[in-house]
């Protein structure tokens, strides 16, 4: 697979953004064209990726201080690109009918480039430089675009994680001084670099680990995503849900753990605990919201807790187990932000009490979303109960007691999605619902769904093959 | 390794293409159809269920994976099929109640606007409870038993206008949730300790004896305790007859809530090897099996009486595995799915033909003579209940009753102590419904006999209910052959007449007291009511234990409304939010320097030149 | 340098350095400003005069043909607030606030 090949994957996007930006009318069909194009050559990659062996030594000329041009890929920044690129598409289809300006189609495919750039980085000053990158087009798209507090959620989004970012930079660059005064070699690539041993080693790992913990989210560092989840535009939430907060554990799994093997082990009761924590407060928090997305959003910690516990354990397991859920979280947690987008639409309200008794006036939409819950809830069968239960399996075989603090959170993740579902759903309607505005799902709508729900119920039951895409990058970090 | 069996395919596939076809087809086309796929599917499922059985029965079984599941290095779980002696007697069980009672089905729940969706949702969870019967390892079994508790949410809710329903369905769902708390954690601690969890290796698991042991053991107590509503899980059986009859038949009778016996008498070599934990199932079996018995004989509702009588008798169920028993407690699994489901039908029978979902005892009386074949079902699955020769339930709960006995002390106080108490529920329902009517009832005019539809699988379950005892040499015989059945199970206990005696006569007593108190005048089961309506509320309540569920629940929601509200939104986020306040704060004070003064300016300038001068000087 | 020529030049450029920071008016400042100006010019010339070179006394002038360009510089910036219709003081010269 050759850089050339991979630099399509993020060049078209932003191409098809530019073109976007420029097309009027037409930006939507642009957008439309652009991102199911890049789905499609995601997965023609398969085959490169399968025959070939990963990119070789990158050959590009270093610029400055050994900062080069470097791409590669594997199993696992595959199925993140193809998750980026499927999320994408879904937000442009559903946000069809939306009589958005040509900025808005143009700031998604934005988004899609760079955050395809992150997950194919290998200098490590590139993979920066595209982190940073991500900020942009989503902060316009909250800020744009949102709802009524979008402006204050945008900038709370935009200045957090920039702050966890700043030590993210702080951090690459000591790493990249220090080996340059050990070695004398200016290097960023991800694959020459090591972490050095002792306390300088320590705080540099504290600092990266920082900057990815904002991303993931870890609590408490978490408050920026309830506000940005809620204010967003439903598909701003996608992308945001279902891509962005997966940078954190990427980062994690790329950067840190290959840099620092020793140290990140060492620090496994740290990050398990705070992997534990994210799981139960995340579920207790879900459990107080009386609206919807800001619900969904607290599920998003809960459930990234899942994915930290699993990558923490280093075992095979807990590693393609985290893994996997990443992408299974996204999908779920974008149907889900899709779906209530939908019922925005309809009632402009997100209230658990606002709405009452759907299941008679929108069948298809009770449908989706009380198979999309059962998902998020980890019901066996479909694909939220692969990605948890291996990475519990994972941190069982490690530390059992936080093995029980996950349990205990699939347990609570019931208490506070099917009561969400029913008060929308099934519940008698208030004095001031606004159930009668609702109608059920168009054939687009309808379209979008049938293909996530045929996603989730084909890797709930079969897994094997995204499982062999993920395993043979993963196995190698394993203890 | 056998190779796979077609027939055992065709248990998955008939009930996946019907629900395909029903759902893709029949459901926008006709939905009043959409039973046509169902039963056929149903009878291939039968059919091919009584084939299995006849292939265990001699000698032959199966276990095969079809496919690797889940995997990651040198761990992987398949998903498989199992075809042995337990899984294939209970199997025959469930397909054939299950058939019919779909059957049933489509005639109680005609003319409902949610028919198809119904008899779709029904016909799914006959699907995950099949799954679950022929699951070949742990972690494929918890997925059938997730399954089957998600399909038993959106049925007990079906009426979804009812607010009472709607809280049933979440709260069985919820306790069901917490119970699989213990199986995930058994299932994961199993991994940890025996990296496979295929049952068919743990039949020696005694001679590897582990810290975990117990542990599991006590976990899988309590997902089976979940499930099969023993004490203390087991509150949200009654209320879950909020759901339509038929779901209280399948699910609440027969099948699903036997699935966790099933789950204890798989893991009877896992749970045998811990010295106590079955002393500990006996006793948790016993104490349900009274507690429940009692306060069935205090309910006026008909589908909770038998709601829980369901619960005291998956106490006995446990009570026999505690023993040592589990042929006896597979022996009453099977006949208890006939006649309970016969018995609630009739109720169901009532019911439809009241117009109402729920039929309190007050509104019957004297229906032997309007509804003779509902009365001849009842009376038959009555005596099989109570134990009475030569019903079915005779022989299985005389097993028990023997076990018991050759246990001695405690254990033969409490058989007996349920056998009373059951005759005596029983017998006081059939009285009341059938007999009469009391001065206090006022039955509907509209109570008619049930449409052949309905009636015609009442009378095949009464006849199971009666005669299903008849094969339980072959049934015995069953349950040793095929596979090698990962239990080293005994054979039923010897019939000892004293025993048989023991049990018909306190039967007989229970019926003849009841008989009294209900008949005689003044009708006592009114009466103490009025007299007592503290009494009355405390049996309501369950004797306390609803307050303690009820309490359980407010506490917790309290702590979520500390974390996510108080702590997380009012305090931290407030503090971060702080951060934007403070940095205008200090803004301000900035510019508030910029005075744009000439003095100001002077002074500072001549304080800074004294000062860089004096440093100056200093160094 | 001698140490009256030092403690008289001290005190007399204190006593300008007092009256720029504590008067309000602008000319009055002006006066302070020009008062340690001279007292340079004064200690320059002292020394030179008690050390017997003549390049302190070349100094004192340059000082003092420094500070006549500097007077007409600041009177003329005062007459020009004066003409602009403020009083001539310190408060009244706030454009540069915040």
């Amino acid at each position: 697979m050759t850089q050339g090949a991979l630099t399509i994957l993020w060049l078209l996007p932003a191409l098809g953004g530019l073109a976007a930006l420029a097309g009027g009318r037409f930006s939507r069909w642009i957008a439309l064209a652009v991102s199911l194009a890049a789905l499609a050559y995601g997965f023609w990659l398969l085959g490169p990726l399968r025959t070939g062996v990963v990119a070789a030594a990158p050959q590009a000329p270093a610029w400055a201080f050994g900062i080069r041009y470097a791409l590669f890929c594997d199993g696992l920044s595959l199925s993140l690109c193809w998750l980026t690129a499927f999320l994408t598409a879904a937000c442009v289809v559903a946000s069809w009918k939306k009589d958005y300006s040509a900025g808005y189609w143009a700031a998604f495919l934005f988004l899609e480039a760079a955050l395809m750039g992150v997950f194919l980085a290998r200098d490590l000053f590139l993979f920066f430089v595209f982190w940073e990158s991500v900020l942009i087009p989503m902060f316009f798209i909250i800020g744009l675009w949102g709802t009524a507090g979008r402006r204050h959620a945008a900038m709370k989004f935009f200045l957090f994680t920039f702050f966890g970012s700043i030590f993210l930079l702080i951090g690459s660059v000591a790493l990249v001084t220090l080996q340059h005064s050990a070695t004398g070699v200016w290097t960023w690539d991800m694959a020459q670099l090591k972490g050095p041993e002792g306390r300088a080693g320590l705080m540099i790992f504290a600092a990266m680990a920082l900057g990815f913990a904002v991303k993931v989210p870890i609590v408490p560092l978490h408050t920026w995503l309830p506000d940005a989840h809620t204010e967003a535009p439903a598909a701003g939430s996608v992308m945001l849900a279902g891509v962005l907060l997966k940078m954190g554990v990427y980062g994690f799994l790329r950067v840190l753990w290959p840099l620092f093997p020793r140290l990140s082990w060492q620090m496994l009761p740290l990050l398990g605990l705070l992997a534990g924590i994210n799981v139960i407060y995340g579920a207790f928090c879900a459990m107080a919201q009386k609206d919807l997305k800001r619900l969904i959003a607290y599920s998003s910690v809960a459930h990234m807790g899942f994915c930290l516990l699993g990558i923490v354990s280093r075992k095979p397991e807990g590693l393609v187990g985290g893994s996997l859920q990443l992408l299974n979280h996204g999908i779920i947690t974008g149907t889900l932000f899709l779906l209530v987008g939908f019922l925005y639409d309809r009632g402009h309200r997100r209230g658990l009490g606002d709405y009452g008794d759907l299941a008679g006036r929108a069948p298809w939409l009770t449908f989706f979303f009380g198979f999309t819950t059962l998902a998020s809830v980890g019901l066996p069968g479909l694909n939220g109960f692969v990605g948890e239960f291996m990475s519990l399996l994972g941190m069982a075989r490690t530390w059992s007691i936080m093995a029980v603090v996950g349990v205990a959170g699939v347990t609570l993740a019931a208490a506070y999605a099917l009561p969400a579902f029913q008060a929308v759903f099934w519940g008698a309607p208030g004095p001031d619902s606004v159930s009668a505005l609702v109608y059920d799902l168009d054939a687009r709508e309808k379209g979008l769904f049938w293909v996530m729900a045929a996603l989730m119920l084909a890797i709930g039951l079969y897994p094997g093959p995204l499982l062999r895409l993920l395993e043979p990058c993963l196995l190698g970090l394993a203890q | 390794m056998s190779s796979l069996p077609p027939a055992a395919l065709l248990l998955f596939l008939a009930p996946l293409a019907a629900l395909a076809a029903a759902f893709f087809i029949m459901r926008p086309w006709k939905p009043q159809w959409t039973h046509v796929p169902i039963l056929i599917s149903c009878g291939v499922v039968t059919a091919a269920a009584a084939y299995l059985a006849a292939m265990v029965y001699t000698g032959r079984g199966a276990d095969v994976t079809l496919y690797t599941w889940m995997f990651a290095g040198k761990w992987s779980v398949p998903f498989g099929v199992r075809i042995d002696g337990i899984g294939v007697s209970v199997l025959c069980m469930v397909a054939l109640v299950g058939a019919l009672i779909q059957l049933y089905s489509v005639g109680y729940m005609k003319g409902d606007p949610g028919f198809s969706r119904f008899i779709m949702l029904l016909h799914l969870f006959y699907l995950s409870m099949i799954g679950l019967l022929v699951s070949n390892n742990y972690v494929q079994f918890y997925l059938f038993w997730e399954l089957v508790g998600a399909c038993s949410y959106f049925l007990i809710g079906f009426w979804s206008h009812k607010e009472a329903a709607r809280k049933a369905a979440m709260q069985a769902f919820l306790t069901l949730r917490l119970a699989d708390f213990g199986l995930m954690l058994a299932v994961l601690l199993i991994i940890v300790q025996f990296r496979d969890t295929h049952f068919a290796l743990f039949h020696a698991v005694r001679f590897f004896p582990s810290m975990y042991h117990p542990l599991i053991g006590l976990l899988i107590l309590w997902a089976a305790a979940g499930k099969s509503a023993l004490f203390p899980l087991y509150f949200w059986l009654p209320d879950a007859m909020e759901g339509p009859t038929p779901v209280s038949a399948l699910m609440h009778a027969a099948t699903m809530v036997t699935a966790g016996i099933f789950l204890l008498v798989r893991s009877w070599p896992l749970i045998s090897a811990v010295p106590g934990l079955p002393g500990l199932i006996a006793v948790v079996g016993a104490v349900t099996a009274i507690f429940a018995a009692v306060l069935a004989f205090t309910q006026t509702d008909l589908k909770r009486i038998l709601a829980y009588s369901t619960v005291s008798h998956l106490g006995l169920m446990a009570f026999a595995v505690g023993l040592g028993q589990i042929t006896a407690a597979v022996f009453h699994l099977v006949t208890h799915g006939f006649f309970k489901a016969t018995l609630f039908l009739c109720a169901g029978n009532i019911a439809h033909a009241s117009g109402k979902s729920a039929v309190s005892v007050s509104e019957v009386g004297g229906l032997w003579r309007r509804m003779p074949l509902t009365f001849a079902a009842f009376a038959i699955a009555a005596f099989s209940l109570a134990g009475i020769w030569p019903c079915a339930g005779f022989f299985s709960k005389d097993a028990i009753l023997d076990a018991a006995f050759e246990r001695g002390g405690w254990a033969w106080a409490a058989g007996l102590a349920i056998a009373a108490a059951s005759a005596a529920y029983i017998f006081r329902m059939l009285f009341l419904t059938f007999f009469g009517p009391r001065p206090e009832q006022s039955p509907a005019r509209s109570l008619h006999e049930a449409p052949p539809v309905m009636a015609v699988p009442v009378a095949f379950l009464a006849l199971g209910a009666l005669a299903v005892g008849w094969a339980r040499e072959d049934l015995v015989a069953m349950l040793f052959c095929g596979r090698q059945s990962a239990v080293a199970a005994p054979s039923l206990p010897e019939l000892a007449p004293k025993v048989a005696a023991a049990g018909l006569g306190l039967a007989a007593l229970a019926a003849g007291v009841v008989f009294a108190l209900t008949m005689g005048a003044p009708s006592w089961d009114w009466h103490w009511r009025r007299r007592r309506p503290g009494l009355a509320a405390a049996f309501a309540g369950d004797l306390g234990w609803r307050r303690v569920v009820a309490g359980f629940v407010a506490r917790t929601l309290r702590v979520a409304d500390v974390v996510g509200r108080v702590w997380d939104h009012e305090t931290w986020d407030a503090a971060i939010e702080k951060t934007a306040t403070a940095c205008r704060a200090l803004s301000r004070g900035g510019s508030a320097m910029a005075s744009g003064g000439l003095s100001e300016s002077l002074w500072w300038l001549m304080i800074g030149a004294a000062a860089l001068l004096a440093w100056a000087g200093l160094r | 340098m001698s140490g009256v020529v030092w403690s008289v030049s001290a005190a007399l450029f204190l006593l300008g350095l007092a009256g720029v920071a504590l008067r309000r008016q602008l000319l009055a400042m002006f006066l302070g400003l020009e008062l340690m100006v001279l007292t340079a010019a004064l200690a320059l010339g002292c020394t030179a005069s008690l050390s017997g070179r003549g390049e302190g006394f070349v100094a004192a002038l340059l000082v003092l043909a420094v500070a006549a360009a500097e007077a007409v510089v600041g009177l003329v910036l005062i007459l020009r607030v004066r003409s602009s219709g403020r009083p001539a003081e310190t408060q009244s010269l706030r454009e540069l606030k915040g």
